[in-house]
């Protein structure tokens, strides 16, 4: 249960600076919380109390159903890396856009308005 | 018969191949690959339409695992329409691209558009719906490299605006396919669509069905979140508001209406939907009204029609799906060919400012002909097949008792008249008489586009007979899909 | 030899596109060929021993019928047989390729609307002539603003045509026009219907219409003016006659006249008298002509709205003499245009010994268009007013005979500006209009005259017509109209007419034998000596007094109403797309949780049963 709250409150907190926050480094930072949030999320999903870990060590793990689920634990594999290069962009984008406009505030621009 | 793991293969190969060959100072050639690539997609997408035709849906297991526990692929008909569309979207761009910029697109830009290809194939033909999030994500990554392609600040705005929104639905996304899967216990979309169908009550499994409205509203540039969709398209390359315009989009709507017809059939207020996307397409055909850039205008009527494609699909009826996809067709066609053309008026004027458009239709007179015949089958004017799609439109939605939906649809399609005959006047008013050259590749590339417009336009029953009502009978027959896959 | 309408039409597009290959070699040769087709396929048309057989083809569920029936016949007539005329107008303008593509190509789209017997090929030939009007509309830079206009009202109409359609296939589930129909309702009624009152520019839809027909190109004006705008008329006969006119009354009567029908005939009243006033006071005389086409197909609609079958033989017959006058009349006008360069009637005058050709034709013109005899537009104003005496609708009878009245004062002003008065200093050197002009216009007065003397002979087309749609038809002879209330021998009063003016005439000539022309520089000027004689006449503002008196009239626009409306729609729209398309990410993210949490309320509300 504690994974949820957890997950969640990461989740709500990223979403919390993504509605306040207009500075673009900031914001990036909250999308960061959200992803990490439903990673765990994911993660708590996929958890059974007192298994281990998916890894094909010995024959009787496996028989006896004592691992976790293993395919949230590869979704969020999946989902981390897609999250780090998305950052990575984010912020390469948002260095270009500093040196040209000298800011870090979508909104002052008027020229995609409307 | 091509397999169809080679539409996502060859991309790839093609993706790759392209830093390997700048290494090795083959540069020239590897401007060529997005072209052959796509071309190869093109054809093997048509191929592998004809072969659906015949033998049903086409179910391919990867690395020989079956379905419950590896990945597929399901071509269905529709995917292979999407993929048609897609290749062709991707190689009159890059056929454009070989001659408007004769040292230019970098590398990064021909490795972005091929991975958008990637991508959207992948989401066409993937029958596992976490493979679903992951071709997503590269289509997504990759449109948001090539709209903030530009780098002139406004590009990166853009590209930032879709970048954030674009995330937080793929996060929705995510969320729901996880939801789905404590569920059913699977990510197979046929077993979630067998699971789901007896289980529309289960909060979990409506509470999934809203994280995907959000995260696949957002890719389909459905009404309330297509914010960035103007942004986007205005800021983009021509080329790629193209590709945008005329593919991305409809591969979005694919995926949606994949999630929604075949998975969350019959969730309740769908008819709420129905009204929502209505008035947004009214919304953004009354704000296309108001434009002073010729794209963004553009990308408002996307919007606008966009909801109509949508619609259709919401109408749950065979004959609404094929009106669906013959307006998918007819929209893609000409919004590729009207942004191709803008790059060539942008080449030659370097604005898209509409106002300093006047007179271009007579000082370079093929290119008015070819505007303004796009400009005729976007109103849905009658001999050109948008009005033949505004007609199957009308029609499955009289037969479904729909009214006031039907007089929002006229009302839309009038205002649309109203700012695309604008467009004409300015085009055809007295201008200023300097002569300008306009590109011949984007002419060119129009006149490709062109003819399938007027084949479309002259053989629309046949059409409809051979290929819409067919792809929109197996999209119909759900029991199809899933006993397909099992 | 039997052919099919299909044929008809593919022969005339084919027409077309070699007369613009032609005339893309060579503008002179290509104008012969448009001649020499256009008059080929009105023989085609006309030819009694060729029969036009119906065809129909079904592909998936939709179903195409085109077949003529005798009301369509009449109109095909009319159309081909006025196309030639007007190509024929056009040899000595030399257009360009596109100009008689486009041509043809309205042609071929209005032989197919006329000839489509389902509401789905009847929409989309008419959007076609719509479309392709348009396109020959902005064929001339100056017209591109009024095409812009042209085409949104023709849109419009169009929409609304559409709307109409699916109403009934909503009721009918089929596309073809059956007694299904009938269960329609005032909407149905109101969305078949307006499409035409555009194409007839009756008054609130009328905007385009002056604009449109001043800017384009003059042959073409026209046509526009003088043929196309009929199928307004035959789309409200095509569509009402299936309604029936017993349906029609179920909505109730006024004055024995069914309430729809009374109300369009009040809507061309009002059509006809104040196109009338602001054809009077119009300073340019294709906005004359204009405003006068708009007039007189109110006639055809109060004649029309009667739905007697007086009334529509009065429609019809109007339909016939206006097609006429008006296609000659600004035929006319157009080579009186081609030679000064202008359309200001203030720029014009004393014309009659440069142009006594045109001055002719034009004569005859505004006597139809006045009603006299010797023309056939005696007999259709007989016609109109005999079946609003029939009846007896006095308002009406009264406005239509004020617009009736202001129909002659500008039918003078037509004249007396363009010919009467001394000769412009400026045009002392112009030349009577090219024969192409003058050969359409004097075949056509020929007609006007010819009928007005024989008034019989149209109304037997016009009586084939009513026994078709199940009406009674009018007794006539050749040369005699009689109707209920007493008729009229065609060749007498037209001879009487003649005899009398012929008497005044040499009256004049014996009792003022002395009449002798007087220079114009021979006034009394208190002693000044006249230098500019244009100042002796006046043309600009030639019914100053009327302006006066008709002056909250003319402030009244149903312009600035329609902007109005549109600025209110403007300002929701702007409203709409601030608060939507803002462009900050912030934004966008709480609008996401918006929808999100409502749909999740909605679902926790009434989503799980």
């Amino acid at each position: 249960m504690i994974y949820y709250i957890a997950g969640g409150g990461l989740f709500l907190i990223g979403l919390y600076i993504l509605l306040v926050n207009r500075n673009l480094i900031k914001m990036i930072i909250g999308l960061g919380f959200m992803e990490t949030g439903v990673n765990i999320i994911i993660i708590a999903f996929g958890y059974v109390k007192g298994k281990t870990a998916p890894i094909l060590s010995t024959k009787e793990l496996i028989n006896n159903r004592q691992v976790v689920d293993p395919l949230p634990q590869a979704l969020v594999l999946t989902a981390i890396v897609i999250g780090v290069a998305v950052t990575a962009l984010a912020l390469s984008m948002v260095v270009s856009y500093y040196k040209k406009r000298g800011s870090l505030n979508l909104s002052k621009n008027k020229e995609l308005k409307w | 018969m091509v397999n169809p793991v080679l539409l996502i293969a060859v991309p790839l190969i093609g993706a790759f191949l392209i830093p390997l060959l700048s290494a090795v100072r083959l540069k020239v050639l590897s401007r060529y690959i997005v072209f052959i690539t796509s071309s190869f997609s093109l054809v093997s997408a048509i191929l592998l339409f004809y072969h659906v035709t015949y033998t049903g849906i086409l179910s391919v297991s990867i690395a020989g695992f079956k379905p419950p526990f590896g990945i597929n692929l399901e071509v269905t008909l529709l995917g292979c329409i999407i993929v048609v569309l897609l290749s062709l979207g991707v190689l009159i761009s890059s056929f454009y691209n070989l001659f408007i910029y004769p040292s230019e697109p970098e590398d990064k830009f021909n490795i972005a558009l091929i991975l958008l290809l990637l991508g959207g194939t992948g989401i066409s033909l993937t029958g596992d719906m976490f493979n679903m999030f992951v071709f997503l994500e590269i289509t997504s990554i990759a449109a948001y490299i090539l709209s903030a392609y530009k780098r002139n600040g406004t590009g990166e705005e853009a590209g930032l605006k879709y970048l954030f929104i674009g995330s937080i639905g793929s996060l929705f996304f995510l969320l729901g396919v996880i939801l789905l899967y404590t569920q059913a216990g699977s990510l197979n979309i046929a077993r979630l669509a067998q699971y789901s169908a007896s289980h529309l009550n289960n909060p979990v499994i409506l509470f999934s069905a809203i994280m995907f409205i959000v995260g696949l509203g957002i890719e389909a540039e459905i009404f309330p979140f297509n914010w960035w969709v103007p942004d986007v398209y205005q800021a983009a390359p021509d080329s790629i508001s193209s590709v945008f315009a005329g593919a991305i989009s409809k591969v979005g709507i694919y995926a949606f209406i994949r999630i929604f017809i075949t998975v969350f059939n019959g969730i309740p207020y769908y008819e709420a939907l129905i009204y929502l996307v209505l008035v947004g397409s009214l919304i953004a055909e009354g704000a296309a009204l108001f434009q002073k850039d010729i794209k963004r205008l553009f990308a408002y009527s996307s919007l606008g029609q966009i909801g109509f494609i949508v619609f259709a699909f919401l109408l749950k009826r065979a004959d609404g799906y094929s009106a669906g996809i013959f307006m998918l067709l007819n929209h893609a066609l000409v919004k590729m060919l009207i942004f191709i053309l803008i790059g060539g008026i942008f080449v030659a004027l370097s604005t898209t400012e509409i106002e300093k458009m006047k007179g271009i239709g007579r000082k370079s007179p093929i290119l008015g002909i070819l505007f303004t015949i796009g400009i005729l089958t976007l109103a849905g004017l009658p001999p050109f097949s948008g009005f033949y799609a505004k007609l199957f439109l009308l029609k499955a939605t009289f037969q479904h008792n729909y009214f006031i939906p039907a007089i929002i649809i006229i009302v839309a399609s009038l205002i649309e008249a109203f700012y695309l005959f604008r467009l004409i006047y300015i085009f055809y008013s007295p201008g200023h008489e300097k002569k300008h050259s306009f590109s011949t590749a984007s002419l060119a590339t129009g006149f490709i586009l062109i003819i399938l417009i007027l084949g479309m336009s002259i053989i629309p029953f046949h059409i409809k007979k051979q290929y819409t009502d067919k792809a929109a009978k197996s999209l119909f027959m759900r029991s199809l899909y899933i006993k397909e896959v099992k | 030899m039997n052919f099919t309408i299909g044929h008809l039409i593919l022969v005339i597009v084919g027409a077309g596109i070699i007369t613009a290959i032609v005339t893309k070699f060579n503008r002179l040769s290509g104008s012969i060929t448009a001649l020499l087709l256009s008059i080929g396929i009105a023989f085609v048309c006309f030819y009694p021993a060729f029969h036009i057989l119906p065809i129909s083809f079904t592909t998936g569920d939709y179903t195409f019928i085109f077949n003529l029936s005798t009301l369509s016949r009449f109109f095909l007539m009319l159309f081909s047989g006025m196309f030639p005329l007007v190509i024929m107008a056009t040899v000595s303008t030399k257009p360009k390729a596109h100009y008689y593509f486009f041509f043809y190509l309205i042609l071929a789209s209005v032989i197919g609307t006329i000839s489509s017997q389902d509401l789905l090929s009847f929409f989309f030939f008419f959007e076609l002539m719509t479309l392709f009007s348009y396109l020959l509309v902005i064929y001339k830079k100056r017209a591109i603003k009024a095409g812009l206009v042209y085409i949104l009202m023709g849109i419009i109409g169009g929409l609304s045509l559409l709307l109409g359609i699916f109403y009934v296939f909503w009721l009918s589930k089929d596309f073809r026009i059956s007694v299904e129909i009938l269960k329609g309702s005032y909407a149905t009624l109101f969305l078949l219907s307006l499409p035409f009152l555009i194409k007839m520019a009756a008054m609130p839809v009328h905007i385009w219409a002056p604009d449109t027909y001043k800017e384009s190109e003059d042959v073409y004006t026209a046509f526009l003016s003088g043929v196309l705008s009929k199928l307004g008329i035959y789309g409200l006969i095509f569509f009402w006659f299936t309604w029936g006119i017993y349906g029609l009354s179920a909505w109730g009567k006024v004055f024995d006249v069914p309430v729809t029908g009374y109300i369009i005939a009040w809507i061309g009243a009002i059509t006809a008298f104040i196109g009338a006033v602001y054809a009077l006071l119009s300073e340019d005389v294709k906005k004359l002509l204009a405003y006068s086409s708009i007039s007189q197909l109110g006639y055809i609609l109060v004649g029309f709205g009667i739905m007697s079958s007086l009334g529509w033989a009065g429609a019809l017959y109007h339909t016939l003499t206006h097609t006429i006058f008006k296609t000659m009349l600004f035929i006319v006008v157009a080579g009186i245009i081609f030679r000064l360069n202008t359309t200001k009637l203030s720029e014009m005058g004393g014309l009659i010994k440069k142009m006594p050709v045109s001055f002719l034709t034009l004569l005859v013109g505004i006597i139809a268009l006045a009603g006299v005899p010797p023309t056939m537009g005696f007999a259709s104003k007989y016609l109109i007013y005999s079946a609003l005496f029939e009846k007896k609708l006095f308002l009406l009878t009264a406005v239509v005979f004020a617009a009736s009245t202001a129909a002659f004062l500008y039918a003078y002003r037509l004249i007396h500006n363009i010919f009467l008065g001394p000769l412009k200093t400026s045009l002392k050197n112009t030349k009577e209009a090219p024969l192409p002009f003058l050969i359409p216009s004097l075949i056509l007065s020929l007609f006007l005259v010819m009928f007005g003397f024989f008034p019989g002979v149209p109304l037997e087309w016009i009586n084939n017509i009513l026994m078709s749609l199940g009406m009674k038809s009018i007794a006539s002879t050749f040369t005699t109209i009689s109707t209920s209330l007493g008729g009229f021998n065609g060749l007498l009063s037209s001879s009487i007419f003649i005899s009398i003016f012929g008497i005044i005439f040499i009256l004049y000539l014996i009792l003022f034998p002395k009449a002798k022309w007087v220079n114009d520089k021979n006034t009394f000027t208190a002693g000044e000596v006249m230098h500019n004689t244009d100042l002796l006449t006046y043309s600009s503002h030639f019914y100053r007094f009327l302006e006066r008196e008709f002056g909250l009239l003319i402030k009244l626009s149903v312009k600035k109403l329609y902007d109005n409306i549109l600025g209110i729609f403007e300002w929701m729209f702007d409203v709409a797309r601030k608060l939507l398309y803002h462009g900050n990410v912030n934004g966008y993210v709480w609008a996401i949780i918006l929808v999100t949490l409502t749909f999740v309320i909605s679902f926790l509300i009434g989503g799980l049963r």
